[in-house]
């Protein structure tokens, strides 16, 4: 504001001047949070100029940008704070509200100005920081647009924080109780924008999580602060808003109880499974395991047959310790590469580079000074040098090319997965050829073509250890390429050893894996084909069906075994204090959710007539504390004369939400005092005129014979 | 709405916790009026205040200022009043141009001249920054700022706290500049009775969240009298009086009563005529003395350093 600004023509630029006043009152909190967002950037810039001279990878996210999740949602804090607390109370308040515009009106021109100074604060480091990195010669990695995509997405996210704090400070409630609360919006909003594939999904989560707390944040301002005053709107909003920070904070709680108090539970001692494994004698044996969480550890208990029966000589632990000697695997082939596997989202995404490039760090590795990626757009290899950031060239089909220049000649089609999180391996599958590269000498040979109407679904290699060679011989390195019809097995210079065609009854299967049992007589072959190709899903891992086919001398089929599903980890069937505990914290409608989502999601649920008898237990549990917490918010509400409808909704929530619904209305509401009508003698609340027992109005204040009072002036 | 009436409260009540801070108060302001809102420290003057203003929810009751729901007053309302809270409240980071440039943004009415004229009656130097003004200062410019809009009612919440004597004569003279004109009204808090005496003609006694007074200031004066009671001995004063009704102070000498009562009538008279006293004599009080009749604590108390012995080196010394 100019120090000469006189008076313009009334109700004119009123907005104006309060977005105005805004802007400048709030220039040192926005000055201290550009500081802070650009500490944060010169941070993570150095510790990735770092990184990138070790050759290692940029991973699963650009590194300013995980810095930027923590810098711009402080900012927002910051911002959002420093906008409330100053004038939410007292006299500040009454100067700030009392003038002719509406409440609304007020936080509109707050929020806007708010939001114009973050973008300022977060925007601009974020795009230097990303002009920058896009600048060639500042980082040995290919640049794509879309990877300034994340920052936005935390920029954005960062208005949610902002609004949250504007919340927090303007909501009357105790900062020791639940003030805090819808902190835990934004959180959890970071926690879905973090989590989701797709940009588009993650403005989706930004959009609505700033508009629920941004409507509950404009409520409050607009109420003063209080729940009671607030529209049906503002305290849903509220209600939405509160809810993620008291399940955030109540399975803190749940989590530090359980570790605390029922540490010593029998349930935490071990999860028992079973699983299937190849052993170094060339038989298929079924692994009993038990996984321990405190502290972490999976052992091997016993070894058995297929029919389940003990074997003998893996009684001793040190045998079974040695259980899979000799035997040399490959990961797993994927069979269905057009399905989305988990092993692929790993860096995929709007937050990962998966799907713009691949880092090769194949065998035997590159120079240190070197990176190499596979550039999905181009479909060539490119070459960097770490330390200067240069491109050093490509690689194509024909070889390395150095220089900017691309080849002319390119990979055909899409780069098949690799079963490691970074392409680790020398094997480059594509579907009309199978490439081996060698990053040292900035080789590259074609070691198979597929016949006509064959296509590759992907290729892997047992590994080039020279440990495992000097071991076990030559037959120990080995490549095997899954076709549409066929799975191959080769040596590393393309010499067929061992071609078969894919059984017919294992086109369902998603992955095959290929191992030899080297110490075995004959060193026989095995494929496996199991129904999973998601590896590194939680709670499938090792649960799949599968099929195993044995070759023996001469590449003839010896053996084809099924392999029954694997036990899935659970819990023995006592049930623990601990569980008793857990199950009473989620309401059984939340259960029943679960159960639903599991059932649509297509996962594995066990009916109910077989469900062990912690489940049973759970359920049981479950509906009790929802009755529980239905009942505690029925009372509370009759307790405080609720009208009808607020007193079922209430309930309804209690039920539906459990213990958690039963605290949202601890953390919600105004709770007025209660006092002893002295028509019927019981207790009332003071908000209402008149008794909710009795109907007895509020006696006026006893006279004392002092009064005087003009009849006219009451 | 009663067209004279500019503002209502119907049994307000307010609670803090626990604390009843407003019990029940019902009022009306008549328009026009130059009201005095009294009462001690903590008796609930601001807190009724801004619940008039819709600045604090009240827990029971209702009130409306100028016609109006105080909890929805629309802004074309806002913009016909004027509140000016005992702190003062401003940025302080805007010169005193500044405060007026912008407040002037939100006003209709908006007076430059009677802006002016209050910032140059106090001296205030128009580049400098509102936080280092002095209190007097910044009373002076926030009267500014209430008074520039041409408010139709006036709402000052202990307007001359902590003011030097000439800032609060301006004060004042800007309060009877305001009645001028026979619409406005001024509803004000003070602990300066001299002031309220100079400007109010109508008076509200609150006395710890209880309204006890509400009438004009000339009915106050003539409805509370003092009694002085002559008595022929020390020993024929009575030790303990009764409950007298109406009673609001009571101070004692050797030979004499004196008593401040409230609306006192025929039954009044009869009751002090059975204390036994030789002469009863009526005498009316100063607005000053009803007041504190009903600020202080009621009834008969001695001076509340009685009773502390003086220390040796004093006996000494004397």
């Amino acid at each position: 504001m100019s120090d000469n600004a006189m008076p313009g023509p009334p109700g004119i630029g009123m907005f104006g001047a309060i977005v105005r006043k805004e802007l400048r009152e709030r220039v040192k909190v926005t000055f201290v949070c550009l500081v802070i967002v650009v500490a944060g950037q010169f941070i993570s810039l150095g510790f990735q100029y770092m990184m990138s001279l070790a050759g290692v990878a940029i991973g699963e996210s650009p590194f300013p940008f995980t810095f930027f999740t923590l810098t711009s949602a402080l900012s927002g804090l910051l911002i959002g704070r420093a906008q409330i607390v100053h004038e939410n109370r007292g006299d500040r308040w009454g100067f700030l509200a009392l003038r002719p515009v509406r409440r609304s009106t007020l936080f509109l021109g707050k929020a806007l100005a708010g939001v114009l100074l973050y973008c300022v604060a977060t925007g601009v480091p974020l795009a230097f920081a990303t002009a920058w990195m896009a600048a060639p010669g500042h980082r040995p990695w290919p640049w794509d647009p879309r990877m300034a995509l994340p920052g936005v997405a935390d920029m954005l996210c960062g208005l949610v924080y902002y609004f949250a704090a504007m919340l927090v400070g303007m909501r009357e409630a105790r900062w020791y109780g639940s003030r805090f609360l819808p902190l835990g919006a934004a959180i959890a909003c970071s926690g879905v924008v973090l989590y989701v594939s797709h940009f588009w999904q993650a403005l989706v989560v930004v959009a609505i999580g700033a508009a629920v707390v941004g409507l509950a944040a404009a409520a409050t301002v607009i109420g003063g602060g209080r729940y009671e005053p607030l529209s049906r709107q503002g305290r849903m909003a509220l209600g939405l808003t509160v809810m993620p920070g008291l399940t955030l904070v109540g399975t803190l709680a749940v989590g530090i109880i359980s570790l605390t108090v029922f540490s010593r539970v029998p349930a935490l001692d071990g999860f028992r499974s079973t699983g299937y494994a190849i052993a170094g004698d060339g038989s298929i044996v079924q692994r009993v395991l038990v996984q321990r969480f405190f502290p972490a550890s999976r052992q091997v208990v016993a070894v058995n047959d297929l029919q389940g029966h003990a074997i003998e000589r893996y009684q001793d632990s040190v045998a079974r310790t040695k259980l899979t000697a000799g035997v040399i695997s490959t990961p797993a082939v994927s069979l269905h590469p057009e399905a989305p596997s988990t092993l692929e989202s790993f860096g995929s995404g709007y937050r990962g580079t998966y799907d713009l490039f691949v880092q090769l760090t194949s065998l035997p590795p590159a120079p240190s000074e070197d990176s190499w990626y596979f550039v999905r757009r181009v479909g060539l290899i490119a070459a960097y040098e770490n330390r200067s950031a240069r491109l050093l060239g490509w690689m194509g089909p024909d070889g390395f090319s150095a220089g900017e220049s691309l080849p002319s000649h390119r990979f055909e089609g899409p780069l098949r997965p690799s079963a490691e999180a970074f392409y680790a391996q020398p094997v480059l599958a594509f579907p009309s050829a199978v490439y081996r590269v060698d990053l040292r000498q900035r080789t590259i040979r074609n070691v198979f073509a597929p016949a006509p109407g064959e296509i590759v679904l992907g290729a892997v290699t047992s590994g080039d250890s020279t440990a495992a060679m000097a071991a076990y011989g030559p037959r120990a390195k080995f490549d095997v390429i899954a076709t549409t019809r066929n799975v191959h097995v080769q040596s590393a210079d393309g010499t067929s050893e061992l071609s078969a065609v894919r059984d017919s009854n294992t086109t369902a299967y998603g992955t095959v894996t290929v191992s030899r049992a080297l110490l075995a007589p004959g060193a026989p072959t095995f494929f496996w084909y199991s129904s999973s190709d998601r590896p590194f899903i939680n709670g499938e891992q090792g649960t799949a069906a599968g099929h195993i086919t044995e070759f023996g001398d001469g590449n003839t089929i010896v053996a084809q075994v099924p392999i029954p599903r694997d036990t899935v980890p659970t819990a023995t069937d006592k049930v623990s204090a601990q569980d008793v505990f857990t199950a009473s914290t989620i309401s059984v409608t939340w259960r029943a959710a679960l159960q639903v989502y599991f059932r649509l999601s297509g996962r594995r649920t066990v009916s109910p007539r077989n469900w062990p008898r912690s489940d049973v237990v759970g359920w049981i549990v479950s509906t009790i504390a929802s009755l529980v917490a239905a009942a505690l918010t029925f009372l509370l509400a009759r307790l405080f004369a609720f009208e009808r409808n607020r007193r079922l909704l209430w309930t309804a929530l209690g039920f539906v939400l459990g213990p958690l619904g039963a605290l949202l209305m601890l953390s919600l509401i105004d709770w007025p005092v209660r006092e002893t009508c002295p028509a019927c003698g019981r207790k009332r609340v003071v908000t209402r005129a008149r008794c909710e027992h009795c109907d007895a109005p509020f006696l006026p204040p006893a006279l004392d014979g002092t009064e005087i009072f003009e009849p006219a002036m009451l | 709405m009663n067209s004279g009436i500019v503002m209502q409260a119907q049994g307000l009540t307010r609670y803090f916790g626990s604390r009843k801070v407003v019990d029940q108060l019902t009022m009306d302001v008549p328009r026009g009026s130059v009201f005095a809102f009294l009462g001690r420290n903590g008796s609930g003057k601001t807190t009724t205040i801004r619940m008039l203003l819709g600045l604090t929810e009240p827990t029971r009751g209702s009130s409306t200022v100028l016609g109006h729901d105080s909890r929805h007053l629309p802004p074309e309302v806002i913009a016909r009043i004027g509140y000016m809270s005992e702190s003062h409240s401003m940025y302080e980071w805007m010169t005193v141009r500044q405060c007026g440039a912008y407040q002037a943004r939100f006003y209709p009415r908006w007076n430059a001249k009677v802006f002016d004229s209050i910032v140059g009656h106090f001296h205030l130097d128009l580049r400098a920054k509102a936080g280092d003004l002095s209190r007097g200062e910044r009373a002076g410019l926030s009267l500014a700022m209430t008074l520039a809009p041409e408010p139709e009612l006036l709402i000052l919440d202990d307007p001359a706290i902590g003011l030097d004597p000439v800032a609060r004569r301006s004060l004042l003279e800007s309060m009877i500049y305001i009645t001028r004109d026979s619409d406005r009204t001024i509803f004000f808090s003070s602990h300066l009775l001299d002031d309220v005496e100079r400007v109010a003609d109508h008076i509200a006694i609150l006395d710890r969240s209880v309204l006890r007074v509400l009438c004009s200031v000339d009915s106050l004066r003539s409805s509370v009298r003092q009694f002085t009671l002559h008595y022929a001995g020390p020993e024929a004063l009575p030790p303990k009086l009764p409950t007298l009704r109406g009673l609001l102070r009571v101070r004692r000498s050797a030979t004499d009563l004196w008593l401040t009562v409230a609306a006192p009538d025929d039954a009044t008279q009869r009751e002090l005529r059975l204390l036994g006293a030789a002469t009863i004599e009526e005498v009316p009080v100063g607005l000053n003395d009803a007041v504190i009749g009903y600020l202080g604590d009621r009834g008969e108390h001695g001076f509340f350093l009685d009773g502390i012995p003086v220390p040796a080196a004093a006996r000494g010394a004397a």
